[in-house]
């Protein structure tokens, strides 16, 4: 399941000239306090940073930059033309960006490094425990003139190989130029490879390890290229990506302010918070915040913002469901240009289509796919997702490649090069609104914003009345996005439980009967669900229906058979399976 | 008590609450009397700061404190500010055996009145009253030992080298009088406190409770101009979280109910 791969060094290795990394400097700061107290009264600084972090309907900056940790340098916060790339050789090879494993062999394994040196800290063993009951760590990824984005801090101490190493270091980086000056929240998804020697570390689930990256772009006299590049991201083994991301954004711009005690602060009190146990709904502090926060029962759970279990109305600025998209800034808005064609890009998602998702920054394609992740909740995610995927990634040639993608295959990305590499996939979504005169000074890479499929013919009516109230929306204010955010996803979710209704009913005919149940009981056997029959749940579907406005019967019946077919359906049906199982056999107790 | 807290949340109103003050001068033995009604004697220094919820019933309303007990170290001391930032009260702290601790506390208050919400409830505490006092049947030798020093090295409580016989008085390097003309002076509610015995401590956050301008908090949550955090400050409360809301009803109505 986990192919060993040799990172790809050979077919990418011209392509990089096509990144647009910004010119950054090698970063040499320490993590002093200083540096910035300098620049900003800490306590100014403060007020400024953790505003946008909190009160999120403050921020009207350029809307399609704007993410939950938009900097708040507003006044000077605009689209610029990229930065002057020019003294960087065009012909720059991947060898001269890429951290070198030499390096990450010295410091992330045992071996002390200067580099890890810089975090004088230690922490009592019982408080890494508590607190990897959430985070696994948080590292610091800084831009290295010759080696690129390097992982130059990882704390607690952490067991990385060094494909996770280099993993982390380039999807915590955005690998295009968003803004001159300011800050990013995104987050991503990358396989786990644990070393195969050294302490045991917690694994996830799934196999993958999360990351929450705020990233930072500041102009900095000191050094070469003029400006100071630096991502701190969160490592969870936790699919809670709303969450991650306020934490991210929270903690970021703190810890650039602060330095090492902050990240102290920010472990012990990580510490004290109680277990993540599923199904609870809980108040935690964090550096001076409180974040209310909803436990999925499960990850396939849906959380519904109207069954929430906040004791008031739902209300997105200040409760958090772990397990959504996050939901600032408005994710109405990364539609903006294919609201027409969403009704699709639910069917393609259901039906396993590979898709790939542009996006001019990692946290509008991040929050994409965490928003179409969680549209297919209660459905289990079967397919690859990556919020964020960039060339470098160590499964880039298994996921890119020559051949027709796997199914349920979805990737978000900002770097051009996808656009060839990726030319022969049925699905593209580009995020944004539409490209229209006012925002052309934008550098604008990638498709132009909008869906273009190749194969897919819608198979389920819109929603004509939504569509309306969603084009208005964009039109409006935050308020009005975030609303209309909100109605959209219910909308979605809905939809997706509708889907699933008829399979529910037919799946309920197998349940063994009471009298099959007390003869198996008697003959001391273990009762059985029955087996799952296709001509006998569409003869049920044809006789008690589907309340999904298919555009025709025939259409009906194709969609169910093409969804029957997909990987998403079998884990569905066996999740089932165990679910009923498990009563039966209580039955039999 | 869960269904109960659950069913008042949604009309408690949130206060920010931050104590301030030098190291191991007892801010969490306070926080802990107040909020668990227990005292632990020599507790690890806080790191950071700590986060904890406490309820208290003041008439017809119910106030739901936010406690954020911060490091007194001073490597933490340019963290404070996200702490008290959008607080609508402080506790700041000093040890009435130690004279330089009030130095402290006066800093902090000055800081609070420069930088902090303007409206923010200030609350000075000399704690530690319990080792100036004569103690009943008990012998001093034995309150010396159960000092409610914060184990940082950089202070040692004088208690702790007290031998029986000598006036606990003498230990006092606060006078009372001096604490409350300062307090008085610069506008702050002023306690004498022991977080060993208790003395004190609810008094506190009651007369913090009483003072706090409500109906401002109330406008200001309603309003769009809302001081709230991440996660905001709205009435939710999940009851699995780190909160001891302990204590009710059966307490005087115009005491917290702790």
């Amino acid at each position: 399941m986990q192919p060993e791969l040799e990172p790809i060094e050979q077919d990418i290795g011209d392509q990089l000239s096509l990144l647009t990394l910004p010119a950054a400097n090698g970063i040499t700061t320490t993590f002093s306090s200083n540096k910035y107290s300098t620049l900003v009264p800490s306590h100014v600084d403060l007020s400024i940073t953790t505003k946008n972090v909190t009160s999120p309907s403050k921020i009207k900056q350029n809307r399609r930059l704007s993410s939950p940790s938009s900097p708040n340098l507003s006044s000077g916060f605009k689209i610029l033309p990229p930065l002057p790339t020019g003294s960087r050789p065009p012909e720059i090879s991947r060898s001269q960006t890429l951290p070198r494993y030499s390096s990450f062999n010295a410091h992330l394994e045992a071996k002390p490094n200067k580099r890890c040196s810089e975090i004088a800290l230690s922490l009592d063993p019982s408080v890494v425990d508590k607190m990897r009951r959430w985070v696994l760590a948080i590292g610091i990824v800084d831009f290295d003139l010759d080696e690129g984005p390097v992982l130059t801090a990882v704390f607690p101490p952490l067991q990385l190989s060094p494909s996770e190493a280099e993993n982390i270091s380039f999807a915590s980086f955005p690998d295009s130029l968003q803004f001159e000056q300011g800050s990013q929240t995104h987050s991503f998804r990358i396989r786990e490879h644990p070393p195969p020697s050294g302490p045991q570390r917690a694994q996830s689930k799934d196999g993958f390890l999360y990351g929450f990256s705020h990233f930072t772009q500041k102009r900095d006299e000191n050094s070469k290229r003029g400006y100071m590049q630096r991502s701190v991201v969160v490592l969870t083994h936790l699919e809670y990506p709303a969450f991650f991301t306020s934490i991210a954004s929270i903690f970021g711009p703190l810890y650039q302010a602060h330095g090492i005690p902050m990240l102290e602060a920010a472990c012990h009190n990580l510490a004290t918070w109680h277990d993540p146990v599923p199904g609870t709904t809980v108040e935690l502090g964090f550096l001076g915040s409180v974040l209310h926060l909803e436990i999925p029962k499960s990850n396939n759970e849906q959380q519904l913002t109207e069954t929430s279990s906040f004791h008031e109305k739902y209300d997105p600025k200040r409760h958090i469901l772990a397990s959504s998209a996050p939901l600032w800034p408005p994710p109405l808005l990364l539609f903006e240009a294919a609201l027409s064609h969403l009704w699709s890009i639910w069917e393609c998602l259901l039906l396993g289509e590979p898709i790939l998702v542009f996006g001019s920054s990692p946290a509008q394609t991040s929050q994409a796919i965490w928003w179409f992740r969680d549209l297919l909740r209660p459905i289990p995610l079967s397919g690859d997702i990556r919020p964020y995927f960039t060339v470098q990634d160590g499964d880039h040639s298994i996921l890119v490649n020559k051949l027709p993608p796997k199914a349920g295959t979805i990737l978000g990305v900002t770097n051009p090069f996808f656009e060839k590499s990726c030319a022969h996939w049925p699905h593209v979504l580009s995020l944004g609104g539409r490209v229209t005169s006012k925002s052309s000074s934008r550098p604008t890479t990638g498709p132009p914003p909008g869906w273009k499929t190749k194969t897919h013919k819608r198979y389920i009516s819109k929603n004509r009345d939504l569509l309306r109230d969603l084009e208005k929306a964009c039109q409006g204010n935050d308020d009005a996005r975030m609303k209309a955010s909100c109605l959209l996803r219910q909308h979605f979710h809905s939809r997706t439980t509708e889907l699933i209704t008829p399979l529910s009913r037919y799946l309920n005919t197998l349940i063994p009967s009471p009298s099959e149940l007390s003869k198996a009981k008697s003959s001391n056997k273990t009762p059985r669900l029955k087996a799952f029959n296709s001509d006998n749940f569409f003869a049920s579907l044809k006789a008690s229906g589907c309340t999904l406005p298919f555009r025709s019967a025939k259409q009906k019946v194709e969609f169910y058979e093409r969804w029957l077919r997909t990987p998403s359906f079998g884990l569905w049906l066996a999740q089932q399976e165990v679910i009923v199982q498990d009563v039966l056999t209580d039955h039999v107790n | 008590m869960a269904d109960t807290a659950a069913g008042s949340v949604d009309k408690s109103v949130q206060v920010k609450l931050v104590l301030l003050g030098e190291a191991a001068v007892g801010k969490s033995s306070v926080v802990s009397r107040f909020v668990s009604n227990e005292f632990q004697p020599n507790k690890e220094p806080t790191i950071g700061a700590a986060f904890l919820t406490q309820k208290c019933r003041l008439e017809d309303r119910v106030l739901r404190y936010e406690i954020w007990d911060t490091a007194g170290q001073e490597r933490f001391h340019s963290l404070a500010p996200m702490y008290y930032r959008n607080a609508q009260a402080a506790v700041v702290v000093y040890d009435v055996t130690k004279a330089s601790s009030l130095e402290k506390a006066k800093s902090w208050v000055k800081e609070l009145q420069r930088q902090a919400n303007p409206n923010i409830v200030i609350a000075l505490a000399g704690n530690k009253i319990d080792l100036v006092q004569l103690s009943g049947s008990s012998s001093t030798g034995q309150t010396a030992s159960e000092s409610e020093d914060e184990a940082d090295d950089a202070t040692a409580t004088p208690g702790e080298t007290t031998t029986s016989g000598v006036d606990p008085e003498s230990l006092r390097q606060v006078p009372r009088e001096e604490a409350q003309a300062y307090a008085t002076e610069a506008g702050l509610l002023f306690f004498e406190t022991s977080a060993k015995t208790g003395e004190g401590i609810v008094e506190i956050f009651t007369e913090i409770a009483k003072k706090i301008p409500i109906e401002h908090i109330l406008a200001a949550a309603r309003g769009t101009g809302r001081p709230g955090a991440a996660g905001g400050r709205a009435g939710a409360s999940g009851q699995e979280s780190s909160v001891n809301l302990d204590g009710d009803a059966n307490k005087p109505k115009d005491a917290c109910n702790c």
